[in-house]
């Protein structure tokens, strides 16, 4: 054992460049691995440390009405007396201060919120129970953080309305860590005393306030379980009504912004897996290249004895030992890369982020550096099996016997690299199904791509016939390598693949969240306009000579039951699980469909008015996804209760709604007739305007109907471009990791070419050729490799994001050619100018060299 | 008896894919002790039958029976194990391990077999091969004459019952081939060791206490 773990050093310390090159290539590829698991364990970390103080309890009861007595009581009673509360008050209006307006979310305090963690003001203490009774009970005063406050103009002492009621700014909260986090940026938070609120003279108006009570209970409480408890006890209780109230614990905080980071984390973590691949491709052609001069002196081994088992030892123990040193290398590395992620990301994730590399990672990463080369070289290992020390004896004669067992060895040997991949895939992805899809995608992706590779290679065939000498030369050495050829190949079209790609997607993305195609943006969004107010608003805006667009009356009301059947609790169908929840639904009716929406399925729903007296169900028309996450088909027959009174419906059609149009939208639309009675408030869009007109424009109605809260449109989707953007790009950068894998596999494998015709170039050399002659044959051979392989790469790419597109992103496609004009040019002569270098020492080399070797 | 070889056959499948029998049904005994030379026009099967013996590749037909071993019997990890312990081979073209020094090189068998006293047993047969002086050079500056030494100090390291040679003059210029020749037979002679050679340099040849002669994959007695 020792023997040949000494001699397995011992050989590489005699290879170093094979060794030096081996580790470069591993660890290239290792890095973004580390630097992006480190930045998702850490930022995980960060909120599940932060949860109690990013929610301010452990528990918070809500509702979007005042609880009524029963209810509190059977609140009480299941979360026992030892416990602290506090309650808030929350919904969204417009604040006004001289003539700067913007939508705000409210939150009128009791002096007990926050029970975990503290206001932190800039200019009074941090006695916080203090603070909130002088400065927010006791007078009206509001606290906003200074970047709100500047946003309006606003200064310390500055007067601000909310609805009815000025408020006078008295201090800034320095930390507002939930908005920094979660909301981002579209409503502010502004936070004013509980017992101030009546005068606003908005908790009169609808539906949309958040009544909520918090709760903190001493440690060691089982939260969960009290969760649990109070969830079920409420469902007995309250068998047949609406759920008075909603219970949350910590687990829904940031819920949808780790979705969100989760999900793009992801996707780098695929891109972070292909750099690997190809660091996987680079570190196994060197691998066997390395096998290749060491097979005479596996035949000596043997002939002195040596078993097969223990030869591969020597081997295995090489390449382990090789891992290690990469991830080690890599892992020192990932250090400066760290800080890359949370500083493209900023103002998305929380500021106070520290990205570190764990303990886990860090053994991770060794596991993965040792077994990932590992599963590599396994194709070239297992040649051991046939290597036969005869070969010493026959210089000469050729020892390959087909031998089946053999070729079906060879194959599996793939197996395990695939296995690594698509279990990394998995974990990336944390889904089976996406991780298969992608490993699908991506050997779909390599087929192609080693099509085109065949293809090549032919081309070659056909070009080496040329009559220039060193065209010749160059083309001929490129079909009969085929080997490393084949990797250079793959490896620089599926980084160039990556590069194209990427944008190409990104484009329509881009298009598609700020021009939704054929619609024009509204610049803003009405919410909770009021039926008296709508006559009003609009003749003031007519003088204004604007228009109010989309009208939209919006009703509450509670889907009961589904073709007869009650839907209080989840029930199976077949092998499907419904998921319908009795919960309050926004209802509405038009006229006419928006152009934002169509009907893809049924028959549009009748003009006529519905007309009570008939037995007949009225129709209504399903938006498609909520029809699909419900369950909902054509003809099922559905029961609502609207505000009292029970409503019969038909599903007579499904709608495709494009919701990125921004417009007033609803899953649920009646005929005609049927809510028009109803109690409602109504949402409306205001059409693109100039900015100046707009802020004119919003603080007019903000200042004559103060209860009407406006969405900015624009403002909107230039922070969701923005986050799009940040996303894009920390999504590139793992793209040029990669693609700088790639480079690095070209590299080592154009050096090592280089050095393996040697002989030929020197004996060039001596027949007359000039360094310039050889330089130039080298350029010829990788410029044209790189120079094809990006070629086919790009045509794939745009093909592939093209169907992508059209799956996607409503087939909002566009040739973005510079970039792929840009990438052919640069890549192929990166391509050349690294085989240069590469090739640097042997085009020096003496010719009179080969003399004295043998 | 040391080495019965009793009828053995190997024919190969040439690129044409018909089997050319290169041994033809060959018999020969060798005492314990005793020099053999096998001499023979190139391409006669020599090195074949050499490899067939140190069990290198597989025979056709017939048996190897090696100290009372059949070699056919055993599993490769077992003849490998079995050749380290049996048999020391030394080749037309060295074949050293060219990043070992001269010493590595010559323990490398010994450590295979882990082997007591390698240390002793290694500088002994260096000093009977006359490179102590030279323990630590790399194969790459040694002469052709030195590097065969080192191999037949790896080979007779481990005291092998039967010692194989594939004209191991062959590489050499006259003088230092005579040399070599000279080495060899010394040692073998002074440890009363067996040995095979295979070789067309009949000075070599005639060195050995039998000759045979190999013909079109038969074996003649040489009666000259
Ligand atoms: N592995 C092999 N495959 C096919 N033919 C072989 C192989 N080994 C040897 N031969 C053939 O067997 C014959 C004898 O070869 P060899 O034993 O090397 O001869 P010698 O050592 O006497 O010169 C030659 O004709 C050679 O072509
Ligand atoms: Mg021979």
């Amino acid at each position: 054992m020792k023997t040949w773990i000494k001699l397995a050093f011992k050989e590489l310390k005699n290879n170093k460049s094979f060794s030096i090159f081996f580790i470069l290539n591993l660890s290239i590829g290792l890095i973004g691995f580390i630097v992006l698991s480190s930045f998702s364990v850490s930022l995980h970390n960060h909120f599940q440390i932060n949860l109690k103080e990013l929610l301010t309890a452990d528990m918070v009861v809500y509702s979007n009405r005042p609880l009524k007595k029963e209810a509190i009581e059977i609140v009480d009673q299941v979360l026992g007396p030892d416990k602290q509360e506090s309650r808030v008050i929350t919904f969204y209006s417009m604040l006004a201060h001289d003539q700067h307006t913007r939508l705000a979310e409210v939150y009128a305090i009791d002096s007990a919120f926050p029970l975990y963690g503290q206001f932190a003001l800039e200019n009074s203490g941090s006695d916080s129970v203090n603070n909130i009774s002088q400065k927010l009970h006791g007078q009206p005063g509001a606290w906003m953080t200074k970047d709100t406050a500047q946003s309006m103009q606003l200064q310390i002492g500055s007067k601000v309305k909310i609805g009815k009621k000025e408020f006078i700014l008295n201090d800034y909260v320095a930390k507002d860590r939930l908005t920094t986090v979660t909301n981002i940026g579209i409503a502010p938070r502004i936070y004013v005393g509980m017992n101030q609120l009546k005068d606003t003279g908005l908790l009169d108006f609808g539906s949309r306030i958040a009544y909520q009570r918090y709760f903190r209970f001493p440690l060691n409480t089982n939260v969960k379980s009290l969760i649990t408890e109070l969830t079920e006890t409420a469902k007995i209780t309250f068998k047949d009504d609406v759920r008075p109230f909603r219970v949350m614990g910590t687990e829904r905080v940031n819920r949808n912004l780790n979705r969100i980071i989760t999900h793009f984390t992801s996707y780098m973590g695929l891109i972070g897996i292909i750099a690997l691949f190809l660091a996987g491709i680079g570190a196994g052609y060197l691998f066997r290249n390395y096998f290749r001069k060491k097979q005479r002196e596996i035949a000596i081994l043997m002939s002195l004895g040596a078993s097969r088992y223990q030869t591969y030892l020597v081997f295995i123990t090489q390449i382990a030992f090789l891992g290690m040193l990469a991830s080690l290398l890599s892992l020192l590395t990932s250090i400066f890369f760290l800080p890359i992620l949370p500083f493209i990301l900023r103002g998305i994730i929380p500021s106070d982020l520290d990205v570190t590399i764990g303990a886990t990672i860090i053994a991770r990463t060794f596991i993965l550096g040792a077994l990932g080369c590992l599963v590599f070289c396994i194709p070239t290992i297992i040649n051991i099996h046939r290597l036969k020390p005869l070969t010493l004896l026959q210089n000469g004669h050729s020892q390959t016997k087909q031998d089946t067992k053999y070729s079906v060895l060879r194959i599996v040997s793939f197996f395990p690299a695939i296995l690594l991949f698509w279990l990394l895939a998995v974990q990336q992805t944390n889904s089976f199904e996406r991780g298969s899809i992608f490993l699908g995608g991506f050997i779909g992706v390599s087929i192609i791509l080693s099509v085109f590779g065949i293809l090549f290679f032919y081309i070659c065939k056909l070009l080496s016939n040329s009559t220039n000498t060193f065209l010749r030369i160059a083309f001929r050495n490129l079909y009969r390598n085929k080997a490393s050829t084949f990797s250079c190949f793959i490896a620089i079209a599926l980084g160039a693949f990556l590069i194209n790609i990427i944008p190409q997607l990104q484009n329509g993305l881009q298009e598609e969240i700020s021009r939704p195609s054929g619609l024009s943006l509204p610049s803003f969004f009405l919410i909770d306009i009021q039926p008296e107010q709508l006559e009003p608003l609009q003749s003031y805006l007519k003088n204004q000579d604007v228009k109010l667009s989309n009208v939209s009356p919006m009703v509450v009301g509670v889907l009961e039951k589904v073709n007869g059947q009650s839907i209080t609790e989840t029930y199976h169908e077949g092998n499907e699980r419904r998921r319908n929840r009795r919960r309050e639904r926004n209802l509405s009716y038009r006229m006419e469909l928006d152009a934002s929406e169509r009907i893809i399925s049924g028959v549009p729903l009748t003009t006529e008015i519905y007309d009570f007296e008939t037995q007949k169900p009225a129709e209504v028309s399903i938006a498609q996804g909520f029809a699909e996450h419900d369950n909902l088909k054509i003809d099922d027959l559905l029961e609502f209760d609207v505000q009292g009174i029970t409503i019969m419906a038909k599903i007579v059609n499904l709608r495709e709604v494009r919701w990125n149009s921004f417009r007033p939208n609803f899953y649920i639309l009646f005929q005609n007739g049927v809510l028009n009675e109803a109690p409602k408030t109504f949402i409306a869009s205001i059409p693109k305007m100039n900015s100046s007109n707009k802020s004119k424009i919003q603080n007019g109605i903000v200042k004559r109907f103060p209860n009407i809260s406006m969405i900015n449109i624009s403002e909107l989707v230039d922070q969701i471009l923005g986050i799009a953007d940040k996303v894009v790009f920390a999504i590139n950068f793992m793209a040029y990791l990669s693609i700088f894998t790639g480079i690095m596999v070209v590299f080592s494998i154009a050096r090592y070419e280089a050095l393996r015709r040697g002989k030929e170039m020197n004996l060039l050399k001596i027949l007359g050729a000039s360094f310039k002659d050889i330089r130039s044959i080298i350029s010829i051979e990788f410029g044209f490799l790189g120079f094809m392989a990006t070629f086919f790469a790009i045509f794939l790419s745009l093909a592939a994001s093209y169907i992508l597109s059209y799956l996607f992103f409503n087939k909002l496609w566009q040739l973005k050619w510079e970039i792929s004009a840009l990438s052919l040019f640069v890549i192929s002569t990166i391509c050349v100018i690294t085989a240069l270098i590469g090739g640097e020492t042997i085009i020096r080399q003496k010719a009179s060299t080969i003399l004295q070797h043998d | 008896m040391i080495l019965q070889v009793n009828n053995i056959t190997k024919s190969y499948v040439q690129t044409d894919n018909k089997p050319v029998d290169v041994i033809k049904n060959i018999n020969f005994n060798v005492k314990k002790g005793e020099t053999i030379s096998i001499v023979g026009p190139s391409g006669s099967g020599k090195t074949t039958l050499l490899s067939l013996i140190a069990g290198l590749d597989s025979i056709d037909s017939g048996s190897i029976i090696l100290d009372g071993q059949d070699l056919s019997q055993l599993s490769e990890d077992k003849l490998s194990k079995y050749r380290s312990q049996k048999i020391g081979i030394v080749f037309q073209q060295f074949h050293l391990m060219p990043h070992l020094s001269v010493k590595e090189n010559v323990r490398l068998p010994l450590e295979i077999l882990n082997a007591p006293n390698i240390s002793e047993r290694t500088n002994e047969v260096l000093e009977q091969v006359g490179l102590s002086d030279k323990k630590t050079f790399l194969p790459a500056v040694l002469s052709g004459g030195e590097c065969q030494r080192v191999a037949i100090a790896r080979a007779m390291g481990i005291q092998p019952s039967i010692l194989l040679a594939d004209e191991p003059t062959g590489n050499l210029d006259n003088k230092t081939a005579y040399q070599i020749e000279e080495l060899l037979f010394n040692l073998v002679e002074s440890i009363n060791m067996t040995l095979v050679v295979v070789t067309h340099n009949l000075r070599l040849a005639n060195h050995c206490e039998r000759q045979l002669q190999l013909k079109e994959g038969q074996l003649y007695e040489n009666l000259d």
